[in-house]
């Protein structure tokens, strides 16, 4: 290996998090003005809701709400608290360590505003039973010959690394989704996970999840979870592949209708939280 | 008697210190602001001078040298949010604004605060896209600031006390205010945001003094006036036309050019047909009376939100082996456009981004707009996106390469547009829209303002919001969203120098001399860094 004409550098996951630092604004907003929704029911207030929720919720969420990047918001299931006071929370400052960010430009009003929008659309009587067996998908899930998706996944403290933290996957996923993904995994690939290719200067070919890159340099992380950093003037190529996923995609040959719709399930009830336990 | 002597000499020691420190900074003429850049120790508008150039004579730091540059100082503002301002430079300090009203005055020899001030600004504000304010106007020996709730500030710049606090409109309507303002004469000239929220735009200017309002231009006309048959019923009420980004002025035809934002609400446009004037335009004016002198719109009723808030660029450049009394204007929408600044003649354009909205821009200076553009309730894919083939952040012209240096974006969009009724105050947008085939990614181009060709390219890995700079020793400054304060050759576009400063760069370098040294300076994340080569 001709480690001297590139330079390959072991990161911490920590320094690779100090470098994706944003300017994100996230203005001090302390507690819920309310206890409870001061424009509930309110019919301009539920018309002006759907015109901001389309325009600053529906990219993650859906246009119909029904859950894209970001959860089914129609189920009237809400992992963070469904209280007015809780829903307000999580719209205005997000939810630490998921893809809910903060929304500091939004005022108080307009927070209210989709609250009584998002009130309009959950299913009365709750969100419709789930199909499925939830035991026999977790067994899918981690059975080297059947799904094996723990390789790549990891659930709790058990699980690889080079895929997305599935722990609380079934809080933010619909069930749909969860489908579409697992058929189709390059749809949506998430941040940090992108194919990427690094030629280096003796023809060597790196594939792995791109943790990081810019102008310069580019920071990947293995199939075996090596987390590697090039200088990009010091290899031949760095090849980006947006359109193809380092998961493979589980068509029917490899998982029938049924298992799927037992691996969905099993994943629907994963709502843990990702904070590691020490 | 030694004692009292050595205290005597210890007052006269310090009185002369900060007399050195101190010299000129109480007179800051309208005079000195339109000598530009020519005193090296100062940055006293917000592009540099009047011109909107946004080019030092500096030449200390050369495409040889700057790779040596290293960071000298950071400052750290402890403000989150986007920090998208340019200081005002004067005399070995720095004055600079910051995110929620937030600003400081800085010794620019060490990154120390000279003072702070911090605006209590009230609940309820509607801001559409971010706290953030770009700067500092100076005249005489006090600061200028617009604010979140649509006011006017005059300080004591050497203390940060408020001298004067003017009302520009009622915040509660929606309208807020966070661009530079413009010194002309000795009027204070301001620009208004809100067009999310169903405002009526304006441009004002108030009495440098008094801080009473001098005189307002309407964006948008109202009934009776002209152009106010381009509005569809009272469409012209709640139409846009915000104003949020620094325009330049001419003092040799005395007139002030200025950017006009997207028409409301912003992605349906079907409750106001028409032109939609004065929005997406550049609007020439009297800077005594406001009136306006001439215009040129770049995108009719827009439906994409491609605001024209860019900075006008002034420069005399030959177009067709005649040299032009030019304004350059590469612009949201995707097409640049070299425009007579004496009468608002177009005189050459071409897109510089990928735009599939228009097939080009016809000789009577009108977009020939292709069908099936609009944004729908399914959805149009459109280039650009949203954000633009740029934006506010400021372009960079050196007239000795003749080249506009103009950071660009490839990006698309998926426009959505529905019916929304207006609710003053509420947010009036009428639609979304979703970046579609990716991140996109940016570059710095630059622009034959002749022909609007690009000359050369930089690709940057994403999109960037970032300010150039251009020196006169044949470099431009540009950054990027992933961190990267650069260093170009102007002729070449070859990458000279990079510093990864840890946050997205929201707004410009600038330059300027003290003991000798020539500094730059840049805002980014909720730090402000300076650079200088190492000493000899």
């Amino acid at each position: 290996m001709a480690r001297t004409d590139w330079t390959v550098r072991r990161l911490v996951t920590g320094v690779l998090a100090a470098s994706l630092a944003l300017a994100i604004s996230v203005a001090a907003r302390a507690q819920a003005p309310a206890e409870t929704n001061p424009l509930a029911g309110n019919a301009r207030a539920i018309d002006g809701g759907k015109n901001i929720y389309r325009g600053r919720c529906g990219v993650c969420h859906g246009i119909d709400a029904r859950g894209y990047r970001g959860s089914d918001l129609t189920t009237g299931d809400w992992v963070h608290g469904g209280t007015d006071a809780q829903l307000f929370t999580t719209i205005s400052r997000g939810i630490t360590g998921t893809e809910m960010p903060p929304h500091p430009n939004m005022s108080e009003e307009e927070v209210w505003m989709v609250i009584a929008y998002l009130r309009t659309l959950s299913a009365p009587g709750g969100a419709p039973a789930e199909q499925g067996d939830a035991a026999r998908g977790e067994q899918i899930f981690w059975a080297k010959d059947r799904g094996n998706c723990g390789q790549c996944h990891m659930v709790g403290a058990r699980g690889g690394r080079v895929g997305p933290n599935l722990t609380r996957i079934g809080a933010s996923r619909s069930a749909t989704v969860l489908a579409r993904e697992i058929r189709k995994p390059e749809d949506v690939i998430p941040v940090g996970f992108e194919t990427v290719t690094v030629v280096t200067r003796d023809g060597r070919k790196i594939r792995g999840a791109r943790k990081n890159e810019d102008t310069f340099s580019v920071q990947i992380m293995t199939g075996n979870e090596d987390i590697l950093s090039f200088f990009k003037s010091d290899v031949t190529d760095v090849i980006a592949e947006p359109e193809r996923s380092l998961m493979p995609a589980y068509g029917p040959e490899r998982l029938t209708d049924a298992d799927l719709t037992d691996l969905v399930r099993y994943l629907r009830s994963l709502r843990g939280t990702t904070t590691l336990q020490h | 008697m030694a004692r009292r002597l050595t205290r005597g000499w210890g007052v006269a020691v310090v009185m002369a210190v900060a007399t050195s420190m101190g010299a000129g900074a109480q007179n800051v003429t309208n005079e000195r602001l339109l000598q530009g850049l020519s005193d090296p120790g100062e940055w006293l508008n917000y592009s540099g001078d009047y011109a909107g150039q946004r080019h030092s004579p500096l030449t200390q730091i050369t495409p040889a040298n700057v790779h040596q540059l290293s960071a000298q100082w950071a400052f750290q503002t402890a403000q989150l949010g986007k920090f998208e301002a340019t200081p005002i430079i004067i005399n070995g300090t720095i004055y600079i604004t910051g995110p929620n009203n937030a600003a400081w005055a800085i010794d620019a020899r060490t990154g120390r605060q000279i003072w702070r001030y911090q605006r209590d600004l009230p609940e309820g504000l509607n801001v559409c896209c971010g706290r953030v304010n770009r700067g500092f106007a100076v005249l005489g020996n006090r600061l200028y600031m617009t604010t979140l709730d649509a006011h006017l500030l005059a300080f004591d710049m050497k203390t940060g006390a408020v001298l004067w606090d003017s009302v520009i409109d009622d915040y509660r309507k929606g309208y807020t205010a966070t661009a530079a303002p413009l010194v002309v004469k000795n009027k204070i000239v301001v620009g208004i945001a809100g067009a999310e929220y169903g405002i009526r735009g304006f441009i004002d200017a108030f009495d440098a003094n008094t801080g009473k309002k001098a005189w307002r231009f309407w964006t948008v006309p109202g009934p009776g006036e002209k152009g106010s048959e381009t509005w569809e019923g009272d469409s012209w009420q709640r139409g846009g036309g915000s104003t949020w980004v620094t325009g330049t002025y001419d003092p040799s035809l005395d007139l002030i050019y200025w950017g006009t934002g997207n028409p409301g609400p912003d992605l349906y446009g079907k409750d106001r047909e028409g032109d939609n004037l004065y929005t997406d335009a550049v609007v020439a004016l009297d800077p005594d009376d406001g009136q306006l002198k001439w215009h040129y719109q770049f995108t009719p009723h827009d439906t994409h939100d491609w605001d024209a808030t860019q900075v006008p660029v002034l420069a005399d450049v030959p177009v067709g082996g005649v040299t032009r009394k030019a304004l350059l204007f590469a612009n949201r929408n995707g097409f640049y456009y070299t425009i007579d600044r004496t009468n608002g003649a177009l005189l050459a354009t071409r897109p510089f981004v990928q735009t599939t909205w228009a097939e080009k821009i016809n000789a009577d200076g009108k977009p020939a707009v292709l069908p099936n553009t609009e944004p729908t309730e399914n959805g149009t894919d459109v280039c650009p996106d949203i954000t633009g083939g740029t934006n506010w952040m400021s372009p960079a012209f050196n007239p000795k390469t003749g080249l506009l240096y103009v950071t660009a974006r490839e990006v698309c969009a998926t426009y959505y547009g529905w019916e929304q009724e207006f609710v003053q105050g509420e947010y009036y947008f009428a639609g979304a829209a979703q970046r579609m085939g990716g991140r996109g990614y940016g570059a710095l181009r630059a622009i034959d303002p002749a022909t609007g060709g690009v000359k050369w390219q930089f690709r940057y890995f994403s999109p960037s919001m970032a300010g150039v700079l251009s020196t006169a020793s044949g470099l431009v400054f540009g950054g990027d969203m992933d961190g990267n304060l650069m260093a170009f050759d102007a002729a070449t576009g070859k990458n000279l120098w990079h510093f990864q400063t840890g946050s997205s760069i929201w707004a410009a370098a600038t330059t300027f001399m003290i003991d000798g040294r020539q500094f730059v300076v840049l805002p980014s994340g909720t730090t402000l860094f300076a650079f200088a080569l190492p000493r000899s």
